[in-house]
């Protein structure tokens, strides 16, 4: 009797697209290190959230490899996977705080008809599109985010894994990312670039698109905190952050850096990302 | 206001920093394999940064106990937990180290290192940087059976490493072994300026710290005495959690950056996070301060004053060897492969006081680097060399 009453519980929970979380926080960024550095006080926390206190997903959505072939040289492929590798290990130091050290599971997502490479960890999420860096106009791939939504081209991940025709056919895709993964989770909170050109002036133009990408993504989305974080001019701001905030978002650089160093890429503890760990600037709206 | 007591403390007493471009060699002894990253980050990192950046710097780390933890009444050493923390630990150094030049391949190897009696001790070397793991029994607040400093208050006769590589008889012997350590690392520049950091081991200075961080401490200022020609920075450990920072926001972020490779070291292998900000006096809470005092400055430069001398280096299929009995007694020579494997006994006999000189033929031992190490009416002397 008691198996069936559970049974029909389950059914029922199954029904109403029950979700083991709470709550879902996503990162819609350009680069495999662009949250760390700008947005890593609340992806610290959003992954470090003990399961006891609210059930936190975390959905990273990275839009370009972060493959830096610019300005004529070749694609690195070692370079971007180093990136990931890096990114994956942040997300492994944040969620192993109140959680098993886990193992990370790979998938391919068929997602508005587009093949999207998916990675799960514990209860992080990352979709890698892997769409060219746009290194500022200057991509060995001539295409980026910014030509995209210029309506110049069409745009194909750099592992050839998809291509997009336009930017509405990219909206699409990582508007039903979102859905997906949001399904009937209450609460929903999306970081990403701010693309007030002026509060957030001299930002790499792949961070500035993606953040653009992401409203226009959330256009028909409501009851949901999006907070748009204010990225390279910060390093002229001044310093607003404790050191417990410094320390966190240290912890994300260095363990960023140990993978990249350890697969020959140069060090990225550099001043000017120094100058980042102990600033935090952002805007909330909520709608 | 919290910048400048900063700069101020860093121009006056920081080793780390004041001297990042000079001839040195710059010790770090830690009780356990996440000690210094706690309280001496900021100087180690700025050391490891001067010896990862030239030939001209070297950084040695010794490690006293394995910080196996194995307290309150356990019985089976953690073996996979000590390791997770070594793995911390070297993560520190590779990620600090790789700032400042191109990753490279650690060696690992036990060495020979003479005390009373001769220890086998695991070494790593990362570039200039050389780690020493003695792995004696984690003392868990003076709770467990054998520990360093019952060793040091002669209430046990002897101490075995948790990995049962070697046995100290008696505090003496551990002494004359890690101050043989000190001594080969420091004849590994010319004319270098030493430094030893460890924790502080007085009780009034330095409260409520671990047992064995103190009695680390005053293991590494007992040897500093007796070679005469280390500076000495005493760090406070647990008690400065209470008290104010002091660290400017990037000594805050090295700190911080060290402690979270020891973080990641220990969950990555199954164990609890030591990235615990939230719990009152957690790991992190120490990372934005370094409390320390210069115990002692040197009283005499480390030049080449040992009574043994070998020449040449790199060698042929001969080596000159010239030695000093002050005092008359027992002399020893031998002669160690890297591994630490005795390779022939060069001299061992009494000899009267008075300069002696020999040559040796090295012409049945292959081409590689060798250790040779000397007994002279008590002093000790290890010497490297390289046979091409």
């Amino acid at each position: 009797m008691r198996k069936i009453a559970l049974i029909l519980l389950l059914l029922a929970l199954n029904q109403k697209g029950y979700s083991q979380y709470d709550r879902v926080s996503f990162y819609v960024v350009a680069h495999p290190d662009q949250w760390q550095l700008f947005m890593g006080l609340n992806a610290s926390d959003d992954l470090s959230t003990p399961d006891d206190a609210i059930k936190s997903k975390v959905v990273f959505i990275y839009t370009t490899a972060g493959d830096q072939s610019c300005n004529g040289s070749p694609c690195n492929t070692p370079h971007y996977l180093a990136r990931q590798e890096a990114a994956h290990t942040a997300i492994e130091f944040c969620s192993d705080r109140t959680r098993d050290h886990g193992q990370w599971h790979t998938s391919h997502d068929v997602v508005n008809g587009h093949t999207i490479l998916k990675y799960n960890y514990n209860n992080a999420v990352s979709y890698c599109l892997r769409l060219p860096d746009g290194c500022n106009g200057n991509s060995l791939f001539k295409e980026s985010l910014q030509s995209l939504h210029s309506g110049n081209s069409s745009i194909s991940a750099i592992d050839s894994s998809a291509t997009y025709h336009d930017w509405n056919d990219l909206i699409t895709t990582v508007q039903q990312i979102m859905t997906n993964e949001r399904s009937n989770i209450g609460d929903m909170y999306v970081n990403t670039a701010d693309t007030d050109a002026v509060l957030n002036k001299g930002d790499d133009p792949d961070h500035i698109y993606t953040g653009l990408l992401c409203l226009n993504a959330l256009d028909s989305m409501h009851h949901l905190t999006i907070n748009l974080f204010r990225e390279a001019i910060i390093a002229s701001l001044p310093a607003n952050t404790d050191d417990i905030a410094i320390a966190a978002k240290a912890a994300l650089l260095s363990q960023m850096d140990y993978v990249r160093t350890e697969n020959g890429m140069p060090s990225e503890w550099t001043p000017q990302n120094i100058s980042y760990l102990s600033r935090n600037y952002l805007r909330t709206v909520t709608r | 206001m919290r910048l400048t007591l900063s700069l101020f403390l860093l121009l006056m007493v920081a080793p780390g920093s004041t001297f990042a471009q000079s001839n040195k060699v710059s010790f770090y002894f830690s009780a356990h394999p996440d000690d210094w990253q706690l309280f001496m980050g900021v100087n180690a990192f700025k050391d490891i940064e001067a010896a990862s950046s030239s030939n001209n710097a070297r950084v040695v780390f010794i490690y006293t106990t394995a910080g196996e933890a194995n307290c309150y009444g356990g019985t089976t050493v953690n073996k996979r937990y000590y390791l997770a923390r070594q793995e911390g630990a070297n993560r520190s150094v590779q990620f600090c180290s790789d700032i400042y030049s191109p990753h490279a391949d650690w060696s690992t190897g036990s060495v020979m290192i003479p005390g009373v009696t001769n220890h086998a001790i695991l070494q790593l070397k990362y570039k200039n940087i050389v780690c020493y793991f003695l792995r004696l029994p984690d003392g868990c607040f003076e709770q467990t059976p054998n520990t360093m400093a019952k060793l040091a208050n002669g209430l046990i006769a002897s101490l075995t490493a948790t990995d049962t590589s070697t046995t100290y008889y008696g505090y003496k012997d551990l002494v004359e072994t890690v101050r043989n350590i000190v001594d080969y690392e420091s004849s590994t520049l010319k004319d270098p300026e030493v430094w030893i950091q460890a924790s502080d081991w007085d009780e009034s200075v330095n409260p409520q710290d671990h047992p064995d961080h103190r009695q680390t401490g005053r293991l590494a200022t007992e040897i500093a005495a007796k070679v005469g020609y280390a500076n000495v920075a005493l760090f406070e450990g647990y008690n400065t959690c209470n008290k104010p920072s002091n660290l400017a926001p990037e000594e805050v972020a090295m700190e911080a950056s060290l402690h979270s490779q020891v973080a990641y070291g220990m969950t990555k292998n199954g164990y609890p996070t030591e990235w615990d900000p939230q719990s009152q006096c957690g790991h992190v809470e120490w990372t934005n301060k370094n409390y320390y005092r210069i115990f002692s400055t040197a009283t005499t430069a480390k030049t080449a004053t040992s009574l043994l001398k070998l020449n040449p280096n790199p060698a042929g299929n001969n080596i000159n060897l010239a030695y000093e009995v002050t005092d008359g007694g027992p002399v020893t020579i031998v002669l160690y492969n890297m591994l630490g494997n005795k390779e022939a006994t060069i001299v061992d006999e009494k000899k009267g006081t008075g300069v002696y000189t020999m040559s040796y033929d090295m012409t049945p031992f292959a081409s590689g680097n060798y250790i040779i190490h000397g007994s002279i009416a008590g002093h000790l002397y290890t010497l490297k060399f390289t046979k091409l």
